[in-house]
């Protein structure tokens, strides 16, 4: 699978007040075509630093940035296939959504027949051809961000960068774009590189994630990677009918709490083992349930480790 | 450079000055209201000093029409930064220069429709038949103040994007300084001597007095004119490196994603 985005060694630095510091150091990174890829990180830990640089407004101090295996700062064009969707997006307060979704087709240079079929085809997929004639302003927050959406599909890119795409948006919309993220990211084979402080929404859409923190990646890989290095075990926690045999059950480092038993096995050992060796000294199970450490437990685990 | 990105751009100013009343009272309101207060005081004087009054009406024409070109630039470029627009227009790929040279063209046309309203203004309802008479030597002064503006507005541009967005108000406040010590409706000569280089290099020095000389003479001086294009070009070829240097700096310290 070819990479899109190679980011080689990049470092950026920093003033303030005086005191030079790094946002990004010495960062690698590889997003491979097709490929939902999430940015995740605390405040300040340079994942905006790092989609400026992509995005080709902020240079790097060292190290290179290439799309499509181009260089952005040498061949401008490449970024007509790369397009951005933010949460908090804006535009000048006088343009309605037809004067903003026409700009963007003439600005990627796309001709003016299939500007407007283009623009007939994705207003109403987002359902906001009704828009086209009010003000970017007046829109509701989830107008405004299928506005938007529309906007980052128009030049049909490669590549769309999403900064907290659902930024503010109510659960429901924020499914929808979502679903749309990954409709788009499946229909058009569109490699989405994603920034998000929603880690379920990370674990929904992504298929690889890098974390980054104080500047520097410090852990990549698919979400059962990543997560399988943290936690190596999960919880399974069993109801039973009554609790008996308690010596059997503490010699195999269950743990009992009323008429639940639980203990952590492995991510690759089968529960079907644990039921058997349960049902193999006649003791009734009535139910059971697993739970899995989510991507929030992974971001404070990982954060956690890094602080130490 | 991509001229359909410029264009985009142009068509996004014009879209914005159709759109925002507030602009388009700008573009004329204040043109208007310079012709008719000059014009009628150049009535009021036509038995007292009639080429004084000619000269005030006609330099606040240009002053106007100078003040407009340059700001139109800078003020467009403003605007991306407070809308926070602009980072959504640079990461199309668009250049420094596409992005200037757009907002150059939509200054410039929107420049030469006011200066012809209020050239119009001028003749209609003031008697300024200079305008006929002497029509080629406002074309060329007026195709000279357009050039010195927009190397004044890329100056401005080239400060903003070194000093931040902060420093936006040099947008609409930078003609100013350079319009007082352009001598307007004095020679260059009443300046104390020390001032005299500083007056000689500013962008409207040598059209403003051509423009007395033109009033007084009937006609411009050939060499007032040389050096009024002279002038301007070398503000537009100073400023358009620095424009770019600039420009690069700021993507280099963060500039301009702060501007975004």
């Amino acid at each position: 699978m070819m990479n899109v985005i190679e980011i080689n060694k990049v470092s950026k630095k920093f003033k303030d007040h005086g005191k030079k510091f790094y946002a990004l150091r010495d960062v690698s990174l590889d997003v491979r075509e097709g490929e939902i890829f999430g940015l995740l990180g605390p405040n300040g830990s340079g994942k905006t630093t790092m989609l400026n640089i992509i995005m080709n407004i902020l240079d790097p101090d060292a190290g290179s940035v290439r799309i499509l295996g181009k260089d952005p700062r040498k061949d401008r064009t490449i970024m007509e296939s790369v397009n951005f969707v933010a949460g908090d997006a804006r535009f000048h307060w006088a343009l309605t959504v037809g004067n903003i979704l026409n700009f963007y087709g003439m600005i990627y240079n796309i001709e003016k027949d299939e500007r407007h079929k283009r623009l007939d085809e994705l207003t109403k997929a987002f359902g906001i051809e009704h828009l086209l004639h009010r003000r970017f302003y007046t829109l509701s927050t989830g107008e405004t961000m299928r506005t938007v959406l529309v906007k980052a599909l128009l030049n049909k890119p490669k590549i769309i960068l999403m900064d907290e795409p659902t930024l503010g948006l109510d659960p429901e919309i924020a499914m929808k774009v979502r679903k749309e993220i990954r409709r788009v990211n499946k229909k058009f084979n569109t490699t989405v590189l994603l920034t998000s402080h929603y880690m379920n929404e990370i674990e929904e859409l992504a298929d690889r994630i890098a974390f980054i923190n104080k500047g520097r990646i410090i852990d990549i890989g698919s979400i059962k990677e990543v997560k399988m290095k943290k936690f190596g075990t999960y919880e399974v926690i069993i109801t039973m009918a009554e609790i008996r045999d308690k010596q059997f059950l503490l010699k195999n480092e269950f743990k009992i709490k009323g008429n639940k038993i639980s203990k952590y096995i492995s991510n690759d050992k089968n529960i079907s083992e644990v039921l058997s060796l349960i049902e193999s000294r006649g003791l009734k199970i009535t139910f059971v349930e697993t739970r899995k450490p989510t991507m929030d437990d992974y971001f404070v685990k990982i954060l956690r480790e890094a602080k130490e | 450079m991509k001229m359909y990105k410029v264009f985009a751009l142009v068509y996004l100013d014009f879209k914005i000055f159709a759109n925002a009343k507030g602009r388009l009272a700008e573009f004329l309101y204040f043109p208007v209201t310079t012709v008719i207060l000059w014009g009628l005081f150049s009535k009021f004087v036509e038995n007292m000093a009639l080429e004084a009054g000619l000269v005030v009406f006609v330099v606040n024409i240009f002053w106007t029409f100078a003040y407009l070109a340059q700001s139109t630039v800078n003020m467009q470029m403003n605007e991306d930064s407070w809308s926070g627009s602009m980072k959504q227009m640079m990461i199309t790929g668009l250049s420094e220069f596409e992005y200037l040279f757009a907002r150059v063209i939509s200054s410039t046309v929107v420049s030469f429709i006011v200066i012809a309203i209020m050239l119009g203004l001028a003749y209609y309802g003031f008697g300024l038949t200079m305008i006929t008479t002497n029509f080629q030597d406002i074309l060329m002064l007026s195709l000279v103040t357009l050039v010195g503006s927009i190397g004044l507005a890329i100056l401005v541009a080239a400060i903003i994007f070194f000093a931040g967005i902060e420093y936006a108000f040099l947008g609409w406040t930078a003609n100013q300084v350079f319009l007082l010590l352009s001598a307007p409706f004095y020679p260059a000569t009443i300046y104390p001597p020390v001032m005299q280089p500083v007056v000689w290099a500013m962008p409207f020095t040598a059209i403003f007095e051509n423009v007395r000389f033109m009033v007084t003479n009937g006609a411009t001086d050939g060499a007032l004119m040389n050096l009024s294009i002279i002038t301007a070009f070398a503000y537009v070829l100073f400023s358009l490196p620095l424009y770019y240097f600039v420009f690069r700096y700021a993507k280099t310290t963060g500039r301009i994603v702060r501007m975004s």
